[in-house]
């Protein structure tokens, strides 16, 4: 009984962690796009008005 | 006329590399010496009642010819990178293929020059003859060390650009060919004990398999060296 | 840049929810549907467990081959992206391949491990997964990354079938089906199943994010964020 439990308690662990660490990956790239709008945001206001048009 | 072009080629390319080895020598001395001690090691270990030790000479002496193998599958490619002359050799006008043969040629030579080494250092240390059955044996070997340079060859191409590939080069290479390592011990298990349809079955699993990765390679090489 | 998705938000939504129900069906019949084993008891329905990763992790593996093979052809990164989602989640199950078979072992034949075919053919193909990664970590250049992994993908393709012949051959074990109450196929099918849908999604979303990562990385090179 131990030994299937633990079977399955590994197998759902091992899925929650692969999970897991995909939110932390997404995460992060959500944060290197924010980094990247702000960025943006920044060029938008810095560029002279001549070329505006 | 094309193919007795690239037959020319490729033997040029092996008489190249051979040539190298013989003028000064990398990795033939390192993989001989290895290999001896390599046998001396696992003699030692093995001094079990007698036995057992055709059961497990097969084993120990593939165990040594492997390993030691994998010095020459190292310097293959090595010697082309760090003297520069990678895009030398990829400058010739020969296809990929061909290249990846005459690699292949130059390994598998190397591989049949420790075989000739090493069994009779076998034989003496463990006490068992490998070569009691000449004809059986030496087409174990061929077919053993055709199919274990034609992996090694195109590992060896992967890794030598890598910053790890000492370690890497090991590491990849033996689970891919463990069919190889299996076959040959079994295959030898077999020959020494007479049980020759065994034998046989084995030798044709190498033989596929060697069929198998000779043909990718010569189609697969070009991915490899392409910059 | 838009933060769009190139499948709806709903439809993973949808399909997680599938999956979910799936394996909560699956659970059930896991453990109430299915009768209890003669011999070895409640234990036994590890195999459900077992089998079904054990094809996943097979199943991953051909997916990593094809589509690498696919990127050689094509090169388009998107292959690569699904070569390398198909590793992981290869990876994955053959490590729960081999736990849950070492478990199995352990109650069954009173050994944590046993060279028999399907766990050393389990622990090759693990070790190829891991190659292949400690390849991909090595190499910073995406294009050559992706290109060198495919080979390897490719060689291990090629190199699966053999294995399993090979450990096949060697304890002389001829594939036989056992004798399966009809109950306990029917569970062991569902479990296929399910586990597949789990890991078919995972792939899925993992590939959606290497992509996304992509576009993100050429933007901050476009932005002169990263070199």
């Amino acid at each position: 009984m131990v030994t299937l439990a633990t079977a399955f308690a590994l197998a759902w662990a091992a899925v929650a962690f692969y999970a897991m660490w995909l939110g932390l990956q997404q995460h992060r790239i959500r944060r290197r796009l924010d980094a990247l709008e702000e960025l943006n945001g920044e060029e938008e206001s810095c560029r002279p008005r001549s070329r505006a048009a | 006329m094309a193919l007795s072009h690239a037959a020319k080629t490729w033997w040029w390319l092996v008489h190249k590399d051979l040539l190298r080895e013989l003028r000064a020598p990398r990795a033939w001395p390192a993989m001989l010496i290895l290999s001896l001690a390599l046998a001396m090691v696992i003699s030692v270990q093995i001094d079990s009642p007698s036995d057992q030790h055709l059961e497990l000479a097969g084993g120990m002496f593939w165990l040594a010819a492997f390993f030691a193998g994998t010095v020459a599958l190292d310097r293959s490619f090595s010697g082309e990178h760090e003297q520069a002359c990678w895009q030398g050799l990829l400058l010739y006008p020969v296809g990929p293929g061909t290249l990846f043969l005459a690699k292949l040629a130059a390994n598998f030579l190397a591989f049949c020059a420790l075989d000739v080494v090493l069994v009779p250092a076998f034989t003496l240390l463990s006490g068992v003859s490998l070569f009691a059955q000449p004809g059986p044996f030496l087409a174990t070997a061929l077919v053993a060390n055709l199919g274990f340079s034609a992996v090694g060859t195109l590992v060896s191409a992967l890794t030598s650009g890598l910053s790890q590939r000492h370690g890497l080069l090991v590491l990849l290479l033996f689970p891919l060919v463990l069919p190889v390592v299996l076959g040959a011990v079994q295959a030898t298990r077999a020959m020494l004990v007479g049980d020759f349809s065994s034998w046989w079955r084995w030798i044709q699993l190498l033989s596929c398999f060697a069929a198998v990765f000779v043909a990718l390679g010569t189609l697969i090489f070009d991915y490899l060296v392409e910059d | 840049m838009k933060r769009r998705l190139s499948i709806s938000t709903i439809s993973i939504l949808a399909a997680s929810f599938g999956v979910s129900a799936l394996l909560a069906a699956c659970g059930w019949m896991i453990f109430l549907f299915a009768p209890r084993e003669i011999t070895m008891g409640d234990v036994q329905r590890i195999v459900y467990l077992h089998v079904a990763v054990a094809w996943c992790g097979l199943a991953g593996c051909v997916a990593m081959g094809l589509t690498a093979a696919a990127y050689l052809a094509r090169r388009n990164s998107v292959w690569d992206h699904w070569s390398q989602a198909a590793g992981e989640l290869g990876w994955l199950c053959a490590t729960l391949t081999l736990a849950t078979g070492s478990l199995w072992a352990h109650e069954a034949w009173n050994t944590w491990w046993t060279w028999e075919p399907r766990l050393t053919a389990s622990l090759v193909l693990w070790t190829v997964f891991a190659g292949y990664f400690l390849v991909r970590a090595s190499i910073e250049d995406a294009q050559r990354r992706a290109r060198l992994s495919a080979v390897l993908a490719i060689l291990a393709l090629a190199d699966v079938p053999l294995v399993i012949m090979a450990t096949r051959w060697f304890r002389g074990i001829h594939p036989v089906t056992p004798e399966m109450d009809p109950r306990m196929r029917i569970v062991l099918l569902i479990s296929i199943v399910s586990f597949s849908a789990l890991f078919i999604l995972l792939a899925i979303l993992r590939k959606e994010q290497l992509e996304l990562a992509a576009r993100v990385l050429s933007r901050e090179r476009q932005t002169g964020v990263v070199n």
